[in-house]
């Protein structure tokens, strides 16, 4: 049934044109409780956008004559959502083949870049920012080094637009352990597909550190060398090894996250991100000491293992935020990113602090992708990207009533909306029948 | 009658049981697929053998102890290789920015090893084909009788054919290989035991004709006589073409046009004398048929196999042909330390034929008779030695020919990679010098298939092939550690040690073994229990879907390989092999009409680590 309706949803192509609204001229949000993650929370508060950013915030704003002024009397404003984990774009439909663009096969290939792949006019581009989510993190899978994932805003005609200013490389850190109940696999054998699997890693990164060395010497004084060999998935790591690109390590048990804690340090590679973690809460503080920020999740998740609480996976954010790590939440889905405030809200109501279940999914994200001069707040300068609510946003009973993204007021439409409109205006209806 | 009735009934609910079970257990993964699937859509690990890419075609040995050729020595060196080529040896060679540097401080380099003829690359064919019959078996067609002269090897290679790694294992970087078949088999070409497809591997084609005195089948030429008839008759109406082709393309003028012919025309380059015939012998009555059947027709030849060319080493000497020696060698016999000799009163021989070495000191009589039953142990004792001298010259042949001053190559013919380096190590200590083996596994074959100028070698210009070991190669804890092939290096893995015992105890396969056997309805849990001691073994299989305990018999133990064979009743007689390590056995059932099932096991009980058994 739900595959049936998914072809339906495919069939039909979606295009949601943006609002009409000149972004030159300035639109007031006035009469709004406005929280701002980073300055605090102004009540009655007003924001001035003009040309896609925040102009003027702050309560006894001046409004210019000529403004469109939005009234939110009684409503709040966010900064948009960042989901630190999804595969936006690149998935369409699971169970399709056609519609799966987030693996390729092979083991290394870093330098294949999600953001080519993006399709704008993916289905759940608009499920998910209605619902306050404004800019992903787009995975790719498959494979030791399956691509570079890359931040998206969640509007635009093409990847390029989209593009929300961080490319990172991603790394699935060699998987010690069992994959699942239903691994059969001997002891014997996980462990020497483990090992095999960690010696192709350090066999990739010692080819990479010396394409980069070699690289380095050729660039500093091409005229005594010749070019280095052209090695594309070796470029890719380039910039990673020199610190000027972030590695996304995904890692998820806790024996996985402390020997990939010490590959990082024993390889120094400087600018690093994990991402899963769902055993973190046990090896937290060495997290914490390595100080490597955490996108963690999914949190509506179960426990890892059987002699775990149920609750532990809810708990998880909270126990890394407690020891001192810092997190982001993520929900590592796609058709179901739209959620991500409820992961955050399961972990807030778990142990994570509120203010800082809403920076897990708004400035702490910003600033690990390095954009949170844009991104992940309400402040002057910065892109008017953000939503109004009528309430809290993790609460499942909130309804967000405006988008922004980028200063572009985004149709409170959807797949979901237009089914439900559908269904609901149905003529001649089912009620005729009653009649009868 | 009503026990098999029972015990049929028993099969049938069995059975009937096991499938529902499996029905269910399908429909549960089945489910529970679909449930992973839909959460994790894209999580399945691809374990794909992908490799990790070069990133330099340059590459620095450095500090290394190299043997530039045979007899040199060049201490704390480095090699370059850049592009698959040498470009720079010794002390002061500068190490260019972009190598890919390996310590070498502890290692030995050596030219890459060339096989001097053999199959590798061209996979055995996996069946068969049903032989034609030809309707005149005197005179089938030439390609039934194996006389398939213009057929090229290069189009039969197969990068992925096992024996290519295990060769270049043993440090072997190129070899010149044939086709497989019988009297003439095709033309060979030199390859490098390297590369992912065919024409990477190739290095040089249409090198040589290769033949032997193998006959075809049930038809003309069966018998080495008609192969030697058959030979001199294709080269003579091949010189007769060759003569009017020749004369037809100076002038056609009254001359019917020759036909063309394959076999014949493939014949040509070797009447012209620029091919060789690559002649295989193994015994030394082929070779001396062979010897004088190149003397009565000329042809350029190089002599392979040669096995037991110290029987020969008069016509060799005179026959001045190259040599390539197969590094095929007997089964070593095994020693019967126990008992010293029954009759040790004997006197040493004295008419021993003059090529056998000096270990004479054996017991052989060839005049020795027994006169009854009762002394049997005396002959059997006296054939014993027989064996061992006869082993001993077989190994010592390369020496003979060593000292016989007579160059020859190795090639690998179709010896056992693993056995290579083994058996060069064997012939040494029978008396080949280092020089000369080295020789005969680089310069030589390099000379003989005219590749002097880019193997062989250690010297820049020379290609990248190289042999990189800890100890020395012919030392027996020397061991491969790098191969380069064309520039591209190859990491050898090393050999798996059996944990706790010297190489050359054996395992005790006493105790009790625990096993899993992977029978194609599942697996199936058993218990194998060993009693006795060396060559006097006793044993039970107790398999868990029988109530009964099977006896084995013919328990043998060979090396660290255990053999036995069981009666399973309507499974028919089970053979079964078995290797041992320490305390884990690993091999397989050979059950009839369903083939080899894999057998693996664990040590319940016994010794807890193999011992030697003296």
């Amino acid at each position: 049934m739900m595959s049936l309706l998914y072809s339906l949803l495919t069939a039909a192509v979606l295009l949601i044109p943006p609002s009409s609204w000149k972004t030159d001229t300035v639109t007031a949000l006035t009469n709004a409780r406005i929280i701002t993650i980073t300055q605090g929370t102004i009540e009655n508060g007003t924001i001035l956008i003009q040309d896609g950013t925040i102009i003027q915030i702050g309560t006894g704003v001046d409004i210019p004559e000529d403004a469109r002024v939005i009234d939110l009397e009684g409503l709040s404003i966010y900064p948009g959502m960042i989901d630190s984990g999804t595969q936006m774009g690149l998935v369409e439909v699971g169970s399709l083949p056609e519609t799966r663009d987030a693996s390729e096969l092979g083991d290394l290939s870093p330098q294949m870049k999600a953001l080519t792949a993006v399709n704008p006019n993916g289905v759940a581009i608009p499920v998910t920012r209605v619902s306050g989510v404004t800019t992903v993190l787009t995975v790719p899978s498959g494979g030791m080094l399956p691509g570079q994932a890359a931040l998206i805003n969640l509007h635009g005609y093409t990847p390029q637009q989209m593009f929300a200013g961080f490319e990172g490389v991603v790394l699935r850190f060699p998987a010690t352990g069992r994959r699942g109940r239903f691994d059969s696999r001997s002891e014997e054998d996980i462990k020497k597909a483990a090992d095999e699997a960690m010696k192709k890693l350090n066999d990739t990164w010692n080819s990479a550190e010396l394409h980069q060395r070699i690289d380095s010497t050729y660039q500093a004084r091409p005229e005594d060398g010749r070019r280095p060999e052209y090695v594309p998935s070796m470029e890719a790591l380039r910039d990673v090894i020199r610190g000027d690109q972030t590695l996304i390590i995904h890692v998820n048990t806790s024996k996985d996250i402390l020997a990939a804690i010490e590959w990082v340090q024993t390889r120094g590679i400087e600018r690093v991100l994990f991402s899963g973690l769902a055993e973190g809460w046990r090896v937290a503080d060495k997290i914490a000491e390595a100080g490597i920020p955490c996108l963690v999740g999914p949190v509506l998740s179960v426990p890892t293992r059987q002699s775990d609480r149920f609750d532990k996976a809810y708990k998880n954010a909270g126990l890394m935020h407690a020891a001192g790590v810092k997190i982001a939440i993520r929900s590592d889905d796609t058709a179901n990113a739209r959620n991500l405030p409820y992961h955050a809200g399961f972990a807030a109501a778990y142990g994570l602090p509120l203010e800082e279940a809403l920076r897990a999914v708004t400035i702490n994200p910003a600033e690990f992708f390095g954009v949170d001069d844009r991104l992940g707040s309400l402040e002057v300068g910065k892109e008017a990207t953000f939503f109004v609510a009528d309430g809290d946003p993790f609460e499942t009973a909130t309804t967000i009533h405006h988008v922004f993204i980028a200063g572009y007021e985004m149709p409170m439409e959807s797949r979901h909306t237009q089914l439900y409109e559908e269904f609901l205006q149905r003529t001649p209806g089912l009620h005729m029948h009653n009649q009868d | 009658m009503l026990l098999i009735d029972l015990q049929s009934v028993y099969c049938l609910n069995h059975s009937s049981l096991q499938s529902i079970m499996r029905i269910h257990y399908f429909v549960f993964a089945a489910t529970a697929c679909c449930i992973l699937l839909m959460n994790l859509p894209v999580k399945a690990q691809v374990n794909s053998g992908e490799s990790v890419p070069d990133v330099t075609r340059t590459i620095a040995l450095t500090n290394a102890k190299i043997i530039p050729s045979p007899g040199q020595v060049q201490e704390r060196s480095n090699v370059i290789i850049r592009d698959g080529l040498i470009i720079a040896v010794g002390p002061d060679a500068a190490i260019p920015f972009d190598a890919f540097e390996i310590p070498a401080d502890s290692l030995t380099v050596y030219a890459g090893f060339i096989d001097g003829l053999s199959h590798t690359g061209i996979p055995q064919p996996k069946q068969q084909p049903e032989q034609e019959r030809p309707d005149d078996p005197a005179n089938p067609p030439d390609e039934l009788a194996g006389i398939l002269p213009y057929r090229d090897v290069r189009p039969l290679l197969d990068p992925k054919d096992k024996r290519i790694a295990s060769m270049r294992e043993s440090g072997f970087t190129a070899a010149h290989v044939v086709p497989r078949g019988r009297m003439l088999p095709g033309v060979g070409a030199i390859i490098l035991l390297g590369g992912d497809t065919p024409n990477e591997m190739v290095y040089q084609g249409e090198t040589a004709l290769y033949a032997q005195l193998s006959g075809a089948r049930r038809m003309y030429p069966g018998t080495d006589m008609a192969v030697i008839a058959k030979l001199r008759q294709l080269y003579k109406e091949s010189e007769r073409r060759h003569r009017a082709d020749r004369l037809y393309r100076e002038d056609p003028t009254g001359l019917e046009r020759p036909q063309y012919d394959p076999v014949h025309y493939a014949m040509f380059p070797v009447l012209e004398g620029e091919r060789p015939i690559f002649f295989h012998t193994d015994g030394v009555l082929d070779l001396h048929r062979v010897l004088s059947v190149q003397e009565e027709l000329g042809f350029p030849a190089v002599l392979t196999g040669l096995s037991q060319s110290f029987d020969a080493i008069d016509k060799l000497k005179s026959a001045d042909l190259p040599l390539l020696l197969t590094l095929e060698l007997p089964k070593e016999p095994k020693q019967n330390k126990k008992e010293p000799p029954a009759d040790s009163t004997e006197t040493p021989p004295t008419d021993a034929p003059a090529e056998l070495p000096e270990i004479m000191h054996l017991d052989y009589d060839p005049d020795h008779r027994v006169t009854s039953f009762t002394d049997l142990e005396s002959e059997k004792a006296n054939l014993e030695a027989r064996r061992t001298i006869a082993y001993k010259t077989h190994v010592g042949n390369a020496a003979v020919l060593e000292s016989e001053g007579l160059s020859f190559g190795f090639s690998t013919g179709s010896a056992s990679p693993s056995d290579l380096l083994t058996n060069v190590r064997k012939m040494i200590e029978e008396g080949l010098s280092e020089n000369a083996a080295l020789a005969a596994l680089t310069t030589t074959p390099a000379q003989i298939l005219g590749l002097t100028s880019s193997m062989g070698t250690v010297e820049v210009g020379k290609m990248g092939n190289l042999v990189v070991t800890r100890g020395s190669i012919f030392d027996e804890e020397g061991q491969v550690k790098y191969v380069f092939v064309d520039g591209r290096k190859y990491e050898i893995e090393p050999p798996k040690k059996t944990s706790g015992s010297d190489a050359d105890a054996e395992a005790n396969p006493a105790g009790t073994w625990s096993l899993s056997i992977s029978s194609p309805d599942g697996e199936i849990a058993g218990t194998l229990t060993i009693s006795g001691s060396d060559d006097d073994w006793s044993g039970t299989l107790i398999v868990d879907i029988t109530p009964e305990t099977s006896q084995l018999e013919s328990i043998a133990m060979n090396g660290n390989v255990l053999t036995f064979s069981f009666d399973a009743g309507e499974f028919g007689n089970i053979t079964s092999s078995l290797t041992l390590d320490a305390n884990s056995i690993n091999g397989s059932f050979d059950v009839p009409d369903i083939g080899p099932v894999s057998v693996s096991g664990t040590r319940t009980s016994g010794p807890e680590k193999s011992t030697t058994v003296q």
